[in-house]
């Protein structure tokens, strides 16, 4: 298996002293290839874990492993990051923001210019390469975040609310076109959202997260083999699915049922 | 694609528009001028005739004094911004590193910011002269805060996300610290590098003409006092080439602000 988080827990020290537990009791393990989607209310922790996947944040209590090495801190070869608002550097260009992995690790700019052309093209932006990210649109710039996490060839992709911050139409179109690109790519996919139908769509698994502090309340398989055609949406597997996400995310009840 | 050219043509428009006005205003001050100077009865003692300055500045293309006091002037303006500067620089780097340093640090600068420098400008004369020496430390002292507060606020209020993204994908510290920080600080910086160079600009000018034996400044005092007003405004007119210059050099040489840097 690819990753793997044993008795997680996360607990924030606020600058008052006060101490905000977010995570706790986690235990999941993510394999090669499989695309997981979490899901939870707001500020029950899908962030934080996410970061803490990627070792941007350590956890306060047990471990991250990835095939079996412990996680103590960033690796982007490992596992890239996509962030939910782009945060490419509005200082480079399209072309430098999709290599920056590869020039903070060294490589040669030629190394860092093909690779990232590459990654751009692959992403459908090489003639962009040259413009800074103020002149592109949100769902463009999301795709240099993209291309930028996927130029450092990580075993895993941990997307953070991807299509959060663009409208539904862009959203859509940008879903399907990434959704083709990282089937393509064989590697496992963390992706953090709020979008039921997201949720649903892409995942082999859904990891339905409780309030704060979040726990898993539910792990539902997506049998449906992928890359899956729009036409998956009209199918019984979908609604059922999607009805029972929704049962759980808008019901109080029934979460606190599922959490026991 | 036509939205974008229509908008071009608009701009450019614009661009004739406003240039126009500027040289209409231009005319109508050298109007009023010239009628002041004329029909109006002006004394020369207060407006000199335009012809007069006009040769008065052509006198000066061959005027070894006035070469020697733009020289003293530029070396003055050029030597104390570069020490505002660096030690700005360095003093907002290293205090930026740590809270309690930016807090202790801070509010000295805010004040050293405040304080009118002026007030130790005798003092600066009495310890260094009347010689360049004392003019580029007061300016210096000037320049020195706001561009340090500056740098300091920049260095400080570096946005997380960028730090997040440089940690993300394997910044070292040295990269982090220079590729990511710092490039995110430099529009600020450099808006209190332009402040800095403003108000170099004006104390060593105004220095010059509180007590000094040589700069432009001096050359103004000297010819107002001897009753030249002729000269005196030649003289402004080239210390108003000197700013012009000296600011267009400044915003072509330090980076534009960055949209969507905020
Ligand atoms: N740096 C922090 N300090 C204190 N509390 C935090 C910090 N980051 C997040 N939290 C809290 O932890 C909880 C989980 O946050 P987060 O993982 O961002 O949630 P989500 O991404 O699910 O909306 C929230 O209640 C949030 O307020
Ligand atoms: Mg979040």
């Amino acid at each position: 298996m690819a990753l793997q988080a044993k008795n997680l827990e996360v607990t924030y020290r606020t600058a008052g002293g006060r101490s905000v537990p977010a995570l706790t009791d986690i235990n999941l393990e993510i394999a090669d290839r499989e695309f997981v989607t979490i899901i939870g209310p707001s500020g029950c922790g899908k962030s934080t874990l996410l970061k803490c996947f990627g070792g941007l944040l350590s956890p306060s209590r047990g471990e991250v492993t990835v095939n079996g090495q412990p996680v103590t801190e960033p690796d982007p070869n490992r596992a890239a990051f996509v962030f939910q608002d782009y945060t490419l550097l509005p200082w480079k260009n399209v072309l430098d923001n999709a290599a920056v992995g590869l020039h903070f690790a060294g490589r040669s700019k030629a190394e860092g210019r093909a690779k990232g052309q590459e990654m751009l093209e692959l992403v459908g932006l090489d003639e962009f390469a040259k413009q800074f990210p103020r002149e592109l649109s949100g769902g463009m710039q999301q795709r240099v975040a993209v291309a930028r996490a996927m130029a450092m060839d990580p075993d895993i992709l941990l997307m953070d609310e991807p299509f959060g911050a663009l409208d539904e139409q862009t959203r859509q179109k940008l879903g399907s076109e990434m959704g083709r690109i990282l089937t393509e790519t064989e590697r496992s996919v963390v992706m953090v959202t709020h979008s039921l139908d997201e949720a649903v769509f892409w995942a082999d698994r859904i990891i339905v997260l409780s309030a704060r502090p979040g726990r898993i309340a539910k792990e539902i398989e997506v049998k449906a083999p992928r890359p899956r055609s729009l036409s998956f949406i009209g199918t019984d597997e979908f609604a059922l699915i999607r009805a029972e996400l929704f049962r759980l995310l808008e019901v109080p009840s029934a979460m606190a049922e599922a959490s026991q | 694609m036509s939205a974008t050219s229509t908008q071009a043509v608009r701009g450019t428009a614009r661009r004739i528009k406003a240039n126009v006005l500027r040289l209409a205003a231009l005319i109508a001050l050298f109007a009023v001028w010239g009628y002041a100077q004329g029909p109006g009865g002006a004394s020369t003692l207060i407006v000199p005739k335009i012809g007069d300055v006009f040769d008065e500045f052509l006198q000066f293309l061959e005027n070894r004094a006035v070469y020697d006091a733009l020289w003293v002037t530029l070396t003055e303006l050029v030597i104390s911004l570069v020490i505002a500067a660096l030690s700005a620089f360095v003093v907002a780097f290293w205090a930026a590193r740590t809270d309690l340093r930016a807090k202790v640090i801070e509010p000295l600068l805010v004040w050293g910011y405040l304080v009118p420098h002026i007030l130790f400008y005798p003092l600066i004369i009495l310890w260094l002269g009347v010689g360049m020496s004392s003019k580029i430390a007061y300016a210096t002292s000037s320049a020195f805060f706001p561009i340090a507060f500056n740098c300091l606020r920049a260095f400080r209020g570096v946005d997380p996300k960028y730090v997040s993204v440089g940690r993300a994908y394997g910044a070292s510290k040295r990269q982090m610290d220079w590729q990511i920080k710092f490039r995110a600080a430099v529009p600020m910086a450099a808006a209190g590098l332009r402040i800095g160079c403003a108000l170099t600009l004006v104390t060593v000018l105004v220095a010059e003409m509180l007590s000094a034996t040589n700069g432009l400044g001096y050359l103004l005092k000297f010819y107002s006092q001897s009753f030249n007003t002729a000269r005196s405004y030649a003289i402004i007119l080239v210390i108003l080439l000197v700013v012009g210059i000296f600011h267009l050099l400044i915003s072509k040489l330090l980076p534009k602000n960055m949209e969507g840097q905020a």
